[in-house]
Order: C-alpha cells, then sequence, then structure tokens
C-alpha cells in the first residue's frame, strides 16, 4: 500500500473510532471484547483498504466487515454451552436508575439472537438506514425490518423481566 | 421508558479508554499483504484473518491436492438434483495424507496426567483437540496438519495469526524421533503466552502442542506440560469417528468438520455435544478461521445435552411438543433426540427448511453411536 492510502486509512480509522468502538461495544457486551472486534476489523478493512476505499458507501463496507466479525465469533462461541457466569445471567438489581439502566439494557441486548442484535445496534447506534443495515447483513430489508421490530419487543420484554417492572418499558 | 429512551441510554454509555492500536492494525495488515502476495504466488486458495483462537490452521496446500474438484470429501454431497461421487482423500506413497477424512481420528493420546479431551475438531486439512484440567485454566491445544500445510500463529505481539516456518523455532529434543521446535506463542484473544512445540509427523506434515495457562501459573511449567503431551502423542489413523445420529445431507454441500465437545456444567452436572458442519461443495477452505471475504455459509447439526438455559436465548416456541428456542440462524430443540437437544444452524434458511432438518435428524442409543452419520 502507497504512503498516501495508509495515511488515508489511518484518517479514516481514527475519526471512526470512537462510533466503531461503541456499535461493536454493543454487540460484543462488553468494552474490552468490543476493542477486539474493531482490532480484528480494522486489520481485514487494511488488507482489503485499495478497493474498500473505492467502495460508494465505506462505512458500510467497515461495518459489514465489523458484524461479520462478530458473527463468525458468536459461531463458534455457539457451539460451546454456557458454563460460567456471566454478567447478564447475574441477578439484576432491583432499583432503577440511568446506570443502571443501562447495564439492564446491555444485558437485554446481550440475549438477543446474533443477527437480532446486529440489526438493532446497526439500525439504531450506528444510524444506517433499513437499506444499508440490508446489505450490511446479506438480507432483505424486510428482514432488517423484522428483526429490528422483534429485538425491540424483546428488549422491552427483558428489561421489564429483570426489572420486575412489567410494562416498564411501554 | 420508550424505543428513543433505551436506544439513548446505549448512546450515552461511556466506554472506557480504547485498547485499539490502529499502528498494530497497519502493522499487521501489512504483514498479511505479504502473506497473501507469497500465498497467491503459490497458488493458495485463502487468506487468514485475525481469528479468535490462535491455533495453526491451513494457509496454503501444496500440488497434489486436488482443489478443483468440488466434490472432494466425505459423503455422497448431490447438488440440484444431481448426485456428486465422493471421493476418498489422495494418500501418497508415503502414507502422509494431503487430506484427513473427518470421519477419522488421527490423533492418540497416551498419558495424559490431569488432563482430559475437552473437544475434538475433525476437518479436511487438520484436526484439534483441546485438553484441559478440572479447573479449565490449564489448557493443551493439539492441532495436526495434513501433508502440505502451512502453519499459521499469532506471535508474542498478540496480533493476528501469519505464516510461520517452524524450523526457525528454538530446536530442541526430539518427538518420536523427529526433530522439534519450541515457537513463539500467544493466545490472541485472551493474550496468554503458551509454550508451543511442534514437529514434523511425516512428509511436510506439522503437528503442534500448546500449553496455556489462564491462572497465576502455579502449576505444572508450560514447556513441561507440552512436552508432556507432545512424548505420549501418536499421530496415525486412530480409527473412525462414532457419531450419536445420522442425518441427511444438505444439498449443495458436503461434511466440512465434525466437533465431539464434553465439559461440565457449572452445577457438576455433565455436557455433551456432538456437531457435524456442512460446507458449500464449491468451498475448498473449509477452515472457519478465514476472513469473511472467504468464508461461504456453513451449516451446523449436533446433538447435544443441552437444556433451556445453557445457551443463549430463551425458550420461545414449541416444535413437535418438544420446547424450542428460534434463532436467528436456525433453531435448537430440547429434549428431541431421545432426551437429548437437537440444535441445527443454518444461516439464510427458511423457517421451512430449518424444520426439515431437524426432523431428519436421526439419533442413535448412546450405547449405539455410528461411524456412518451421512445418510
Amino acid at each position: 500500500m502507497k504512503a498516501e492510502q495508509e495515511r488515508d486509512f489511518v484518517a479514516y480509522v481514527t475519526g471512526r473510532m470512537p462510533v466503531l468502538r461503541r456499535v461493536a461495544t454493543q454487540l460484543a457486551g462488553d468494552a474490552h471484547r468490543g476493542d477486539d472486534l474493531v482490532q480484528q476489523a480494522i486489520t481485514k478493512l487494511y488488507t482489503h483498504w485499495r478497493r474498500a476505499s473505492r467502495a460508494e458507501n465505506l462505512d458500510a463496507y467497515v461495518y459489514r466487515i465489523l458484524v461479520r466479525v462478530f458473527l463468525d465469533e458468536r459461531r463458534h462461541s455457539w457451539a460451546r454451552v454456557r458454563l460460567a457466569d456471566s454478567p447478564a445471567d447475574r441477578a439484576a438489581p432491583r432499583a432503577v436508575d440511568d446506570v443502571e439502566n443501562r447495564l439492564l439494557l446491555r444485558a437485554a441486548l446481550a440475549q438477543l439472537p446474533p443477527r437480532q442484535r446486529a440489526a438493532v445496534v446497526l439500525r439504531f447506534l450506528a444510524d444506517r438506514s433499513v437499506e444499508e443495515a440490508a446489505e450490511i447483513l446479506g438480507v432483505t430489508p424486510g428482514t432488517v425490518k423484522s428483526q429490528t421490530a422483534d429485538g425491540l419487543a424483546s428488549l422491552r420484554r427483558l428489561f421489564a423481566a429483570s426489572t420486575d417492572r412489567p410494562g416498564v418499558l411501554s | 421508558m420508550n424505543d428513543e429512551q433505551i436506544l439513548t441510554a446505549f448512546r450515552e454509555d461511556a466506554l472506557p479508554p480504547s485498547e485499539v492500536d490502529v499502528s498494530r492494525a497497519v502493522r499487521i495488515g501489512r504483514r498479511h499483504g505479504r502473506v497473501r502476495a507469497l500465498a497467491a504466488g503459490a497458488g493458495a486458495v485463502a487468506v487468514l484473518a485475525a481469528g479468535a483462537i490462535a491455533v495453526p490452521t491451513v494457509l496454503a496446500h501444496s500440488a497434489g491436492r486436488n482443489t478443483s474438484d468440488p466434490a472432494t470429501g466425505v459423503g455422497a454431497p448431490y447438488c440440484n438434483g444431481a448426485p456428486l461421487p465422493a471421493i476418498q482423500p489422495t494418500t501418497p506413497p508415503d502414507a502422509t495424507p494431503t487430506e484427513f477424512n473427518p470421519l477419522r481420528y488421527w490423533l492418540h493420546f497416551g498419558d495424559t496426567g490431569a488432563l482430559t479431551v475437552q473437544s475434538y475438531t475433525t476437518a479436511r486439512f487438520w484436526q484439534q483437540a483441546t485438553l484441559t484440567d478440572r479447573s479449565g485454566q490449564t489448557t493443551v491445544d493439539v492441532v495436526v496438519q495434513a501433508r502440505g500445510g502451512q502453519p499459521v500463529f499469532a506471535d508474542e505481539s498478540g496480533g493476528a495469526p501469519h505464516a510461520v516456518d517452524p524450523t526457525t523455532g528454538t530446536p530442541t529434543d526430539e518427538v518420536g524421533g523427529h526433530p522439534a521446535f519450541w515457537l513463539p506463542g500467544h493466545q490472541a484473544l485472551h493474550q496468554y503466552q503458551v509454550a508451543r512445540l511442534g514437529w514434523q509427523w511425516g512428509s511436510n506434515a506439522w503437528v503442534f502442542v500448546a500449553a496455556t495457562d489462564t491462572s497465576s501459573g502455579t502449576g505444572t511449567p508450560l514447556p513441561a506440560l507440552a512436552r508432556s503431551i507432545a512424548d505420549g502423542l501418536r499421530v496415525l489413523d486412530a480409527g473412525p469417528v462414532p457419531v450419536p445420529f445420522s442425518v441427511k445431507v444438505p444439498g449443495c454441500t458436503r461434511l466440512a468438520l465434525t466437533t465431539h465437545y464434553r465439559a461440565t456444567r457449572d452445577d457438576g452436572t455433565p455436557y455433551e455435544q456432538f456437531d457435524l458442519t456442512f460446507g458449500d461443495v464449491t468451498d475448498d477452505t473449509d477452515n472457519p478461521l478465514l476472513s469473511p471475504a472467504s468464508m461461504t455459509p456453513m451449516i451446523t447439526v449436533s446433538v447435544s445435552d443441552a437444556r433451556p438455559g445453557d445457551k443463549p436465548g430463551s425458550v420461545d416456541s414449541t416444535f413437535d411438543g418438544h420446547a424450542a428456542t428460534r434463532t436467528s440462524a436456525g433453531m435448537i430443540v430440547y429434549g428431541a433426540a431421545d432426551g437429548r437437544a437437537i440444535d441445527v444452524s443454518a444461516p439464510g434458511w427458511t423457517t421451512e427448511q430449518v424444520d426439515s432438518l431437524v426432523r431428519a435428524v436421526h439419533p442413535r442409543p448412546v450405547v449405539d453411536w455410528t461411524e456412518n452419520p451421512l445418510e
């Protein structure tokens, strides 16, 4: 890769880093694993930068890499039973303030199926359009719509269950 | 709280300082570029990307492997109504195979001390077993490659895996009469150091034993542990892979992997799972650590001791009278296989296709697993 292309790569990645980290964190369930996803994704992006930089929608290209890294990781971990306690398994606090809400929501998000979670994160946290999310996930726009609707419904249900306050999200 | 408040809460979630290193991505990306160029020159079929786990795997395969024939592999794949002939793996005169039959084991362990085999995966170009102790903190990964496999590891920098010439490692005492080398090791995702010993078990075919300890490291020194497993290990056709079910090979696919996994839940109860994974007949990689660009969708059919709560997702439906969890890629049906669960992952398939595949799984009694699981 030429030095100029490499500078473009670094500039692009540095500029997008905050939103990439935020999206990856919500996909992975915690910031540490989210950063692992970003690290893998930008490494892949570097190797494909010549083609990627010519993409009509570079952001969508990058999100596609990120989501596939995430789904690959999930696909392999799905083969394994959950043997250890994870934050989502622990008893949720009864009282809810903003911080606790976020923790509970994060735990609820972690319980969504991977592709449903990816659809929710791409649509509402990465602010991708239905069409862009569909392209990134390799599904139809209709599937994105149904997955995001189902995902939000599940979030409401899971959050209500964890706070033991039915309808708290409605 | 409404949907917008939910999403706002996510957006406002503060993040800790970044652990992402752009310069490392550039450094590793450059190295990948060089490896890709080399691989392309050698007629390589794929590019390895940053894997979740750092195990050696196959980057390129030498001449003699029939990479252009989509029918190569195990089973009798069929596509669009036309059956394709099953071709047995080619075995050269020196008996070091260029491919393994995924329905045959090639690792035979001797005395493993306090370690037991937790998982064993068979694939066309490599096989991998993971041994653990009771605590799960000490693990030994054993990977055997078929002839011509290119070793690929993460190095001590913790970066993405890349091609490694094992003979550049530190020479050490022979294993089974073969020259052996200590190799730089790193577990990419969890950042643990490993003691990795490699030697050629056959002509241009390597086997690696990598010991890792995630505890404070007060147990057996890792090099001694790796050496003890290596000394008891034999690489040979060790027999068939018994499978607890049979299933019709999904259309346009062939068997790519088998995985047998055994563990203990937190509550002390045993857990066992067996997977058959099918790949596209036109895909010659069969490698779960390849980059997304190289991946083709894979279909996995599992029978396991899973019960609701063992895996992500809640029970949300019933299937033929059994509790079930539908996922974006498939379904798990609890108790459907003589009390065990059937788990199907088939990305892109319709609900009807997934249902049909679940019904095509025929469980076998515990005492009578089959060596011929492909219908």
